[in-house]
């Protein structure tokens, strides 16, 4: 974890991840009921996510979440901050990933 | 549910008395959405199935008979559910019935292919109950898809019995009958290992669980301390935190995948089809093009059946007139049945039994394809702006049909899910892979 905090530049907003591209989660800032949807959903600190396909009029957008593929409104997506991963830090976030769960 | 928690044999017997005799088992069926838990009830219960109302609460809960070797006992669908933290109406409805009605037997339908996600509801129910049985569903698809899933691994990790299924082709169901008998009678005993969440949450529950009063004998203490406990966000995020690593670390356990070619073409495919479903410029075109085609087909093919219904059953009705009249019927019996019961009877039949007969399984046909849960995704942008979500253009295109009564149809039904849009959050669930 420390070490990713090092490397990584900063969270973005999930809304913001590139269709194609994996993050990993790292807060979700949601209040309430939509904070509860989420978390029950898996959204949650350490969690990779991809954004996978864009609805016809740009949202919502289907995110592939532990195994699972979930739509999300920009509003909600909006709430749920991401560092991206690339090609090769992939791995090593992976692992990360599994040590957090 | 705590506010009102019936007591397990009142609640039960309410339940029941409408429907069926208060000795018989009731078993409930739970399971995350799109995990073939209608194809497991269906495959259960055969085409004995109705719809009933529980008392006391708005919701219609589909239910039907089982026989468990020479013993017959009523299977209860619970409404889908990601979790039983119940957000959802849907999600409540399945909570309480599982709180409220103490089922003998809960059966969790878990997807294969999916396993760390659904175990997610597993790990919640066993924190209910211990009469649960797991059963490992859609097994086909997960095997060709080169993931194995190893029940005994499972049973370990969880403490209750796991079978697996393939129910759309009957594979392992009647084992999961026998196992279900097998813990009515108590032959079976579960000993579920439930989540051990942090210490300090851990010594909290059992602090607040010596200070509750007498509770039902259905609900479980623990269950309802932690759930007083996650009232605070931060718990919550450690609770939900505490329930998927375990799924994650038990789905390691219990699942192991073979990387094979075959399959990944597949799932190109599958991903170049949702391409098309879902993209700017075709989205529209082609869901206007099936949505069409099916009204089309539904109206324009209906008319032949119709017409033929109509004529033979109003040649009968000419037959039936000649009847009376041979008869010499008082007029007034003569209008009543053959001009008022029977003419309305033969309309109604031919203008309406055609186009349902047609629609329907058209409209299954799509569901079991995927392609509804598409359109609410492709539609969700417009409904959004008017304050509604993606999943009530399926409602709207239903009651948009010339026969408005087709609503009562249960596939219909579970469409119309206006009440539970009170969370604005659009979660629309595309089907899963791995």
């Amino acid at each position: 974890m420390e070490s990713d905090s090092d490397r990584e530049p900063k969270a973005r907003p999930l809304t913001d991840l590139p269709l194609g591209q994996t993050g990993v989660i790292r807060s979700v800032n949601a209040t309430g009921m939509v904070r509860n949807r989420l978390l029950d959903l898996g959204f949650l600190p350490g969690t990779e996510v991809s954004a996978v396909r864009r609805a016809p009029m740009g949202d919502p957008t289907a995110f592939r979440i532990r195994g699972a593929m979930l739509a999300l409104r920009a509003q909600d997506s909006s709430l749920v901050t991401v560092t991206p991963v690339d090609g090769l830090q992939m791995d090593a976030e992976t692992e990360t990933g599994a040590k957090t769960c | 549910m705590l506010s009102r928690p019936a007591k397990r044999a009142d609640g039960r017997a309410a339940y029941l008395s409408t429907h069926h005799c208060p000795d018989e088992h009731v078993i409930a069926l739970a399971g995350n959405p799109n995990t073939g838990k209608s194809t497991v009830f269906n495959a259960l219960t055969g085409l004995r199935q109705h719809t009933g109302n529980w008392p006391g609460k708005t919701v219609d809960l589909a239910f039907g008979r089982v026989d468990l070797g020479g013993r017959r006992a009523v299977v209860v669908d619970l409404p889908g559910a990601y979790s039983l933290l119940a957000c959802s109406e849907d999600e409540s409805i399945a909570r309480d019935f599982l709180c409220e009605q103490g089922p003998d037997a809960v059966v969790v339908v878990v997807e294969a292919g999916c396993l760390e996600r659904n175990l997610s509801l597993v790990l919640q129910i066993i924190e209910l109950t211990p009469r649960v049985i797991v059963c490992v569903n859609l097994i086909d698809e997960a095997n060709r898809l080169g993931i194995q899933v190893d029940s005994e691994a499972l049973e370990r990790e969880l403490g209750v019995p796991v079978t697996l299924t393939a129910a759309s082709s009957g594979r392992g169901l009647d084992q999961l009958k026998r196992t279900v008998a097998d813990l009515i009678d108590g032959r079976l005993q579960p000993k579920p290992l439930p989540v051990a969440y942090p210490p300090d949450i851990e010594d909290a529950s059992r602090e607040l669980q010596s200070k509750l009063p007498t509770l039902p004998s259905a609900v479980s203490r623990r269950y309802v301390a932690l759930r007083m406990l996650d009232t605070d966000p931060a718990i919550r995020e450690r609770i939900v935190e505490s329930i998927y690593c375990r799924a994650k670390s038990i789905s390691d356990r219990a699942v192991s995948r073979i990387p094979s070619s075959a399959p990944a073409s597949r799932v190109a495919t599958e991903s170049g089809i949702d391409d098309v479903l879902t993209s700017r410029w075709l989205g529209f075109p082609v869901m206007l093009a099936l949505l069409g085609g099916v009204f089309w087909i539904t109206l324009v093919g209906a008319n032949y059946p119709s017409a033929l219904l109509a004529k033979v059953l109003f040649h009968m009705e000419a037959w039936l007139s000649a009847a009376f009249r041979a008869a010499h019927a008082p007029d007034w019996l003569y209008g009543a049945v053959v001009l008022g019961a029977y003419r309305t009877m033969a309309w109604v039949v031919s203008v309406m039994l055609p186009p349902m007969a047609i629609f329907f399984p058209l409209f299954t046909l799509l569901e079991d394809l995927g392609y509804l849960a598409r359109v609410s995704f492709n539609m969700d942008w417009c409904f959004k702006k008017c304050g509604a979500h993606g999943k009530q253009s399926l409602t709207m295109w239903i009651d948009s049909r010339p026969c408005a009564e087709a609503t009562v149809h249960p596939s219909a039904a579970r469409y119309c899910f206006s009440r539970s849009s009170t969370y604005s959050a659009t979660i629309v669930t595309m089907g899963s892979s791995s």
